[in-house]
Parts: C-alpha cells; structure tokens; sequence
C-alpha cells in the first residue's frame, strides 16, 4: 500500500526515486556483458555528476587559503577552518553571518508567505468562482508572468526610490514624496524604501504574487468539484467551502508554494544586488557573489567554497523534505475510489 | 403551495460580489506594485529618464519626452555602449536557449532510458545522486563553476592538464574560458560568435540542465505500459526499435512542454551569464536579461532600460505564444 | 411531506438542450431510480434537484415548495456522490458530522446521531479513519452515513455504486433497499445498470436523450414496455426484434417476417387490426421462446425454424443463440434442452407475451 502510493506519485523526483527500484520483475537477467557496459556508463555520468560538488566540498574543507593549484576531488584533510572564518566574518565589510542569514531569511520567508497569503484567495477565484470579468482579469494576473524580474526592477527601482524619509532639521522630518522639507533644502536621507528590504521584499513581491496565483490555481483545478458540491448540499457557503474543505486540501501545495517561493528568493540575486547599497542589508547570495571570481582577489577559495555550501543546504534539505509534502498529498487516498 | 421566498437584492448582490472580494488583496496588491510600475515603465521608456531624475521622478523638470528616440537607439545600435547590437544579442539569445534544450532533452532521454533498464546494478544510488544537480540552487551552481573555469586556478584547466598528463603532455594548461575572443568554430552562428565562454556556460548549464529532464522522462517513462515494449519484442524489434518506436514517440507528450519550459528557463538564464562572463567578452554571451540589468545596474539609463524592457516584453510574449502553440499542439496526441 | 415534482424541467449547457420538458412526481417515501443510458442526463436531473445546477426552465418542487432559486443547503436534500466526495482531511467522524456542525446542531445531539449512522452502516470502529485507509465499500458507506446524519427529506443518489466490484455490489444493494425501509424517505437513485433499477426501485424512470419514455413500477416496465427504448433497455439479455410487416387474413392476424409468419392470438388482434399491412417492429422476450420438448402447456405457441449457433450453460437455464436466416436472436430455454450447436428445430414462441410497436413511431401497439 505505501509502496504503492510512494509510486503514484505527483511528484516527478519521488517518482523518479521511487521507480522501478529492483530487478526483481525482470522476467530476464541483464547479460554480464551488458551489465558492465552499462555500469561503466553509469559510473562516468556519477563521475561528472560529482565532479563540481566534490570539488567545492573539498576546498571547503581545506585549511589553505592559497588558491588551488592542483585538481584536488577527495578532502585529504577535514578543517572546519574555513566554515568558521565565514561564520566569524563572512565578508570585509562590518556585517556578521548572523545578519546576512537574518536578512536572507526575512526576505525568502517574509516574501514567500506575503505572495502566498496574497494569492490564495485570488487563486480559488480563479479556480472555482463564476464572474463576468474572469477571463479578462485572468490575464492581467498572467502578464507579469512573462516579464523576466530584470524587466520590472527598473520602474519599482524608481518608484520605490521615490519613497523617503528626510530629516530636514532638528526635529522636522519630512516623508517624500508626500511631505518636503522647507524652502526646498535636501536634509539628511534617514531612509530609502528602495534601500531597504522593505523595499526589496516589495519589489521580489511583485513577481513573485502572480506565480504564486498560477501555481496555487493549477493545484485547484485538480481538487474534484464534488467535493465542494458535497459541502454546498452539508450547508457550506462559499466562505465555509473555501476555509474548511479546500484550504486544508491544498494545504500541501500551500507548503510546496511557500517552498518554491522560499528556495527561489534564498538565492534571489538580481533585486539585491541592483537596490541595496549598505552592507547591513546584504544577504548571503549577495555575500556569495562578492566572494566570486575575478570579484574577490582577496578571499580565500576554501572560505567560498564553505559559503556556496552553506547557502546551498538548506535549499537542498527542503527539497528533500519537500518531497514529502507531496507524497503525503491527501487527495490521492481520500478521493478516489 | 408556499413559494419560496425569492433570493433579495441584497444576498443577489453579496453572492455577485463575493468572488471580487476574494480577488482584492491580489489585485489592490498588484495594482500597486506591478500594474502600476509597468505603467510606469512604458511611459519613462519614452522620455531621456537618468540618474539627474532620480529625486523627481515624472515631475522633473528636466524630463524630456523624446518620442521612441530609446527603441530606434536600441535597434539600430546607436547606443554609446561597445559591442552592442540588439539583434546579434537577440539572435544568441534564442540560439543559446535552443542549442541548451536540444542537448538536455535528448541526453535526459537517455539518461532516464539507461536507468529504466531492467536488473541494473545499484539504480537506486545512481537516481539518488544524479538528482544532486537539481537539488543545488542554481546561484550556487553559477558561482561554483564561474570558478571551476577560472583561467589559473580553476578546475577545469587543472582537469585538462591531468588529462594532458596522460598523452605525455606535462604542464599546466591556462585556457582563458572568459576572455578569448576568437571562436573556437568560426562561422558556427553565422551572424553572432560563440566564444569559448559560451562553451564553458554551455558545459556549466547542462551540468544543470539534462537532471530535470531525465527526471521529467523517467515519469514518463513509467507511465508507459510495460507490455508494449514486450509485444514488440515477441514481434521481433530490437532494443533500438523499441526505443525508436515506443519510447520516442510515447515520452514525446510528457518531454515537449518540458523542453518548452527548459527553453524560457534557458532564454533568461540570469545567473549563469552573469556571474560566469557578466555577457563578455565583447557582449559576445549577453543576453537580453543581462543587458537590461547592465543598463539599470551600471549604466543607469533608465529610460533606455525602459524601453529594453518593454522590448524585452514583447520577446517573451512572442516566445510565449511560440511556445504556447507547440505545447497546445502536443497536447492532443493520443493517449496509449 | 418530502414528494418531489420535476415541472417542465428543461436544463439547457449553452446551446446544447441537455434535458428537454421532464415531467415527473414523486410521491412520498418513494424510491424512485432514473435510468438510461450514459450521456442520457440522468446525473444533469439529479444535480438540479439537488440545487447543483440552474434549471433553464420549469420547476422544481420539494414537499410544497418551490425551490428553483434555493441554495443546495436549504432544500433539505442530501446527496451521496458517484465518487463518494468524501472530506480526504477528515475523520470519518468528522465526515459525518460535517453539516451538522455547520448547521450549528448541539454537540450531544451530534454525536449521537453520528453513532446511531454508524451503528446503521457497521462502519462504528472506522470512525477514527481517514478516507484514505478505507476500503471502496467502506468508503461507500461512509459516504451514505454522511447522508443519513442530516435526515433529510430527500435523499439523492448518483450511481452509488458503480466503483464497487459485482459483488459488493449485490450486497450494498440489498443494504440500500433494507436502508430506505427503515428510513421511510423518499430515494432518488441515478443508475444505468437496469438490474439495479428492477431490484430496488419502488419506481423507475427511463430517460433517454433528455427525455422521460416511462414512469412505472418494474414489473409493469419489463411487462408493457411503452417503446421499443424500454423494451430494449429493460431486461437482461435484451428483448429479441423482428423487423416485420402485420397482415390480416380473414380474422387472423399475422406478423410476417422475412423468414417467417406467426399468428397473434385473438386476444391481442383486436388492437392489432388497425395496423393492418404496416410495418412494425415484433418483440419477444427470451424467455417467452421455448425449447420444443420443454414448453410449458396451454400455451399459444407458434413454431419458428432456429439453428442454434452458440449455446451458454448457466446451470439453472441455458441461454441460445438462434439464427433464422437474416435474424439473430436469443432464446433462455430449460436447462435440459438437449440442444447443441448446429441443431436445427422449431422453437416454441409464447404468442400471449409478445410485443408489438410501431416500425415508425416506436411505440407499443396495444
Ligand atoms: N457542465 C456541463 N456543460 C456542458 N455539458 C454538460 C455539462 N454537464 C453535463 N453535460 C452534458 O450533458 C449530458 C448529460 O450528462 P449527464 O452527466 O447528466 O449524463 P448521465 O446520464 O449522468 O451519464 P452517465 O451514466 O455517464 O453518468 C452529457 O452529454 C454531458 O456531456
Ligand atoms: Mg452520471
């Protein structure tokens, strides 16, 4: 019965995992010839598979700050040397780890549940409601969808730049654009919308809210009608429908959204790295790219190779919890016959 | 017989409005921060915006309208950048999301096919780690082998040399992947050069890239009913007939939205042209995203990146439509 | 009072006209089955009763009630789904106590209507489960203790138990038929299997293309189908048709056909007369075809020259697949017929219990 389930489903990479696993059903055994033939590919496909992780985890293990000069694939020494100097002082500038994990979670947290929050109810609309504008507004969510981020960071950079809070003198505090400071004076910038996640967190919103009500509506779609159909005769109405019966049924997919929204903003690049200017605000993806290539003559490989690592864990642990989710997923069991 | 009190105006009226009401937090949310910007974008793409405009916005004084002066400087490369030609980035553009999709789907294919062979030796360890790619978050994957192809000390040269080594040619290798500017293939593209740097991203993205679509095609491939592959063995096919006859044609609705979407991934693959070559050299591997982020992040002409991204727009709903076809069209192949 | 009146129903998707002009009553505590085939619009029929859908036109009646323009959740009418549509995120506890708790029922009351439908069901030790860990038939019963709780005026049902091996089937049928005795509400049942419709319904409609052909008790049904529809539908295996022409001769009337001539009894001629040197389509029952050396007595039996060209033993009959000439036909003769694939007899046809519809109008000759 688990078996079972495990290979139903949704999920391509549990599938892909699960399938098929042992050559047990064969009705034929492979010939020895051809069993090697095919090991030996499978082998150099794991070889070049491996080859960049074994490389980056190695160096990150590594104790010497020179830059490697020779191919090294196996760690000949375990040093957590260099996860402690990122951890001690991730960068030259004056932000700790602690601040750069800090700002990289409020960011992929806080914008992944605000689209989520945003788009759940819109979604059902869309999935499930009768009005006259459906289709019309159905498109206006979808056309942002076509826009690659890099498009729309050029108005929100202007607009939210527009957004500041100035001290003109002592006390006086103007807040463009709604109030100015007198006689036209510039005053002292406290705050910029645009230089602050606030801002950020706004602007990676944008479009992250419209992909967030295409997947959520996707998975809505699947949820069998009957099921509400069988609330309306219980006695729901619409909002008891929606809170009681397809929320907790899509509560899978509200976790695989959040999640997807989670993965994509931790390593979210282009709107930090184009609005945010002071170091506090940096995030760890930032972090990484500072310590990259021709960017970062001075830092050591092995304390880059402790950072890509570090930032890339917690993506690859919620993907695997993140399988789960979906195996769980209540539908496949309760619906069906 | 007592007739059922008619539904009032009022619950009329409630039951018409309550799908608006759901759709209001998106729709206050968006008009704000995405309908209004994009507004806002068409018009900036009209006028000389830049760095003097930040303060005021469309209230500046300065602000000059100058009529589709951004589109005709974008198109015929009148622009005061080096190196660029919209319609040879253009071209790259579509050609390096093509040439990636070509490369991944069929390899991913085969991948799939090889691990659904039946009594294979340890199928589980290999699916397990042949997925690792798809676990890593690309940013890392793009900085990870903006390294690895790093011209002193990367590991892709010190692989070569070790190679080398083999065919009794001792000494380091230094391949400058990044900076060569003469293609390796001249004439390969003919209009748009590919540079080394486009082979080492090339390198770098299917590393990326074939994971997702051999665990795309081993669903499918799952879904496809064992006794046919055995039918056509009792009729005599081969194991390259069957695979030619059932496997192709069988995966090919599952793989054909796939590739769709590996291709839009693909055509704005931010990460990796910009961490990798930041477009060089010469612009030689820019593309369109990268561009437009070069003119907000560098150069700071926001009415020309304005009207880029406008442009930019019209690309993706080209491509969409494109694409949007191809997926339609298979979708209506029949079902086993 | 829990009758249910269909008026002038016409259910329209767009331009396609799904149900056109239903007309139909049912009477209290009555257990009323819809059949046709699939596509027919049984499902379109019960979904209006239940609110699901808009009506076109027409009306609706619960009790004495109209309820065109009443929420689903007001009719007072429960629905046990095809796919059962039970809650997958909940117990089966709280899949029964669902509505009640939206209806703001007491607590104590709750419980004790849940355990008193479980008790009902069997299903009392599932009630910590999820649907998932249930089994079809119990997610089946599940799904009618769901009903049951509400104690509506109306229960409605949509092919309850067409995801049910045959048989569990037999045996939830039964179950349904014990159920609404002991509920003493109206039932209406969607189903296309016809022995369904014959074992439980008090009533049974035939719909066809959107359309009522008949309202009647089973035994009336399968004895004076109203069309030639009814007759084929009703019954398994299916009435045998003759195309075939009426002649008189002198008093007697004959049917003929290509290959042969049968007289109708005086009985029936009467009615027959007027259709004289129409065509018309004759049917007979397999049953009413008998093997010669078995036929009961006192029948008005007339010969037709069959070749028996399949035979199946089922034990307590024998079922015969017949050809005379152009003709394929089934008789269902005594199970010690010694007749074999390839013998070639005069079958007994039971004249008093044929029927006779117009060729044109396909309905019955009476
Ligand atoms: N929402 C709808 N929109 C358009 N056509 C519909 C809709 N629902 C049903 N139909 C059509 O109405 C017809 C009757 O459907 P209905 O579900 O009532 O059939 P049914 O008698 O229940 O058949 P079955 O025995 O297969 O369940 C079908 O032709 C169907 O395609
Ligand atoms: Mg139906």
């Amino acid at each position: 019965m688990d078996a079972l389930k495990a290979t139903t489903s949704k999920n391509p990479i549990v599938r892909f995992l699960n399938m098929n696993t042992s050559g047990q059903t064969s009705g034929r055994s492979l010939p020895l010839w051809r069993q090697l033939l095919l090991q030996a590919l499978c082998l150099a496909i794991f070889a070049s598979v491996m080859f960049p992780i074994m490389y980056i985890v190695t160096l990150s293990f590594s104790s010497k700050t020179t830059r490697p000069s020779s191919l090294e694939l196996i760690p000949k020494e375990i040093s957590f040397i260099a996860y402690q100097q990122v951890l001690d002082k991730p960068t030259g500038n004056p932000v700790t780890f602690a601040e750069l994990l800090k700002n990289s979670v409020v960011l992929s947290v806080g914008v992944g549940l605000a689209a989520l929050l945003i788009a759940v109810t819109a979604a059902y609309a869309f999935s499930r409601l009768k009005f006259k504008l459906r289709e019309v507004l159905m498109i206006l969510v979808f056309i942002p969808l076509l826009m690659p981020a890099v498009g729309l960071s050029t108005p929100l950079y202007l607009l939210l730049n527009q957004i500041q809070v100035k001290e003109c003198s002592k006390e006086v505090v103007a807040i463009q654009p709604f109030t100015a400071c007198e006689g036209g004076a510039k005053g002292k910038l406290l705050f910029n919308l645009r230089d602050s996640l606030l801002g950020v967190g706004i602007a990676m919103t944008a479009t992250a809210l419209p992909f967030a009500v295409w997947n959520l509506k996707g998975y809505l779609d699947t949820i069998p009608k009957e099921l509400e159909e069988a609330a309306a005769i219980d006695g729901a109405d619409t909002n008891q429908t929606f809170w009681r019966i397809v929320i907790p049924l899509a509560a899978p997919q509200l976790a695989v959204t959040f999640f997807l929204g989670f993965i994509g903003h931790w390593q979210e690049f282009v709107t930090t790295w184009l609005f945010l200017s002071q170091p506090k605000d940096y995030t760890l993806a930032m972090t990484l790219y500072n310590m990259t290539g021709q960017y970062a003559n001075s830092v050591p490989w092995n304390r880059f190779a402790a950072m890509a690592v570090i930032i890339a864990l917690p993506v690859a642990v919620v993907y695997i919890g993140l399988q789960k989710q979906i195996v769980g997923g209540l539908t496949t069991g309760g619906v069906k016959g | 017989m007592a007739i059922a009190k008619p539904s009032s105006r009022k619950v009329q009226w409630k039951k018409a409005s309550l799908p608006y009401l759901y759709l209001l937090p998106a729709f206050l949310i968006m008009g704000v921060i995405t309908f209004y910007p994009l507004i806002y974008q068409v018009i900036i793409s009209f006028t000389n915006f830049d760095t003097k405009h930040l303060l005021l916005g469309l209230e500046s004084p300065e602000l000059k309208f100058i009529g589709l002066k951004n589109y005709i400087d974008i198109f015929t490369a009148a622009l005061p950048v080096e190196n660029f030609n919209f319609f040879r980035v253009l071209e790259f553009n579509f050609w390096w999301a093509l040439s990636n999709v070509m490369l991944h789907v069929p390899v991913g294919v085969l991948i799939a096919t090889l691990l659904n062979t039946e009594g294979l030796w340890l199928k589980r360890i290999y699916r397990a780690i042949y997925i690792l790619p798809v676990v890593v978050p690309p940013l890392v994957v793009a900085t990870v082998w903006t390294n690895i192809f790093d011209e002193r000390y990367g590991a892709m040269n010190q692989l070569l040399a070790n190679i080398s080594t083999y065919f009794g040619q001792a000494g380091p290798i230094y391949i400058r992947w990044f900076e060569d500017v003469k293609p390796p293939i001249p004439g390969f593209l003919p209009g748009a050069p590919l540079t080394l740097a486009y082979y080492a991203m090339m390198i770098a993205n299917f590393w990326l890239g074939w994971p997702f679509m051999s665990v795309v095609a081993t669903g499918a491939l799952q879904s496809i009913p064992k006794d046919l592959y055995e039918a056509a063995s009792i009729d005599g096919a081969t194991g390259g007939q069957q695979f030619w006859n059932i496997t192709v044609p069988l995966l090919r609705p599952a793989m054909i939205p796939a590739a769709v979407y590996g291709f839009t991934l693909s055509f704005n693959l931010f990460n990796f042209v910009f961490f990798m070559t930041g477009g060089g050299p010469a612009r030689s591997t820019e593309l369109l995203v990268t561009f437009a982020y070069n003119l907000v992040r560098n150069l700071r002409w926001y009415g020309v990146a304005a009207s880029f991204a406008v442009i930019i727009f019209g690309v993706a709903m080209i491509v969409f439509l494109i694409t949007n076809r191809i997926t339609r069209a298979t979708q209506d192949y029949p079902e086993a | 009072m829990s009758s249910v009146t269909y008026k002038n129903v016409v259910k329209k998707f767009g331009d396609l006209t799904i149900i056109k002009n239903l007309n139909i009553e049912v009477e209290d505590k009555e257990f009323l089955v819809l059949v046709g085939p699939s596509g027919c619009g049984k499902t379109t029929a019960l979904r209006l009763l239940a609110g699901l859908e808009e009506i076109t036109e027409g009306e609706i009646i619960i009790g004495d009630r109209i309820v065109n323009d009443v929420a689903p959740k007001d009719r007072d009418i429960a629905m046990v789904f095809q796919s059962y549509a039970l809650y997958p995120h909940l117990s089966v506890y709280d899949n029964l106590a669902f509505g009640l708790k939206l209806r703001k029922t007491p607590k104590a009351e709750i419980i004790r209507r849940v355990n008193e439908a479980a008790e009902i069901l069997g299903i009392t030790d599932l009630l910590e489960r999820k649907p998932r860990q249930l089994s079809g038939g119990q997610r089946q019963r599940v799904a009618v203790g769901r009903a049951i709780v509400r104690e509506p005026k109306v229960f409605l049902f949509d092919e309850p138990l067409s995801n049910l091996d045959a048989k569990l089937r037999v045996q939830m049928r039964a179950e349904i038929s014990k159920l609404h005795q002991r509920l003493q509400t109206t039932f209406i049942y969607v189903t296309h299997d016809q022995t369904e419709a014959m074992t439980m319904a008090s009533r049974i409609a035939v719909i066809n293309k959107g359309n009522l052909l008949q309202l009647d008790t089973p035994q009336n049904l399968y004895d004076h189908p109203n069309n030639l529809f009814v007759a084929g539908f009703i019954g398994s295996p299916a009435m045998n048709f003759f195309p075939a022409k009426l002649t008189k001769s002198g008093d007697k009337v004959i049917v003929e056909t290509d290959e042969f001539r049968v007289q109708i009894p005086e009985a029936r001629a009467a009615s027959c007369k007027a259709m004289d040197g129409r065509r018309i389509v004759f049917g007979i029952r397999p049953e009413n075809i008998h093997d010669p050396e078995f036929a009961p007595p006192n029948i008005h039996g007339e010969k037709v020259t069959a070749q028996v060209d399949v035979t199946e033993l089922m034990g307590n009959e024998t079922l015969l697949y017949l050809v005379s000439g152009k003709n394929t036909f089934v008789g269902r003769v005594d199970p010690r017929s010694h007749l074999r694939v390839g013998s070639q007899t005069q079958f007994i046809f039971d004249m008093d219990k044929i029927h006779i519809f117009d060729a044109e109008t396909e309905e019955a000759v009476r």
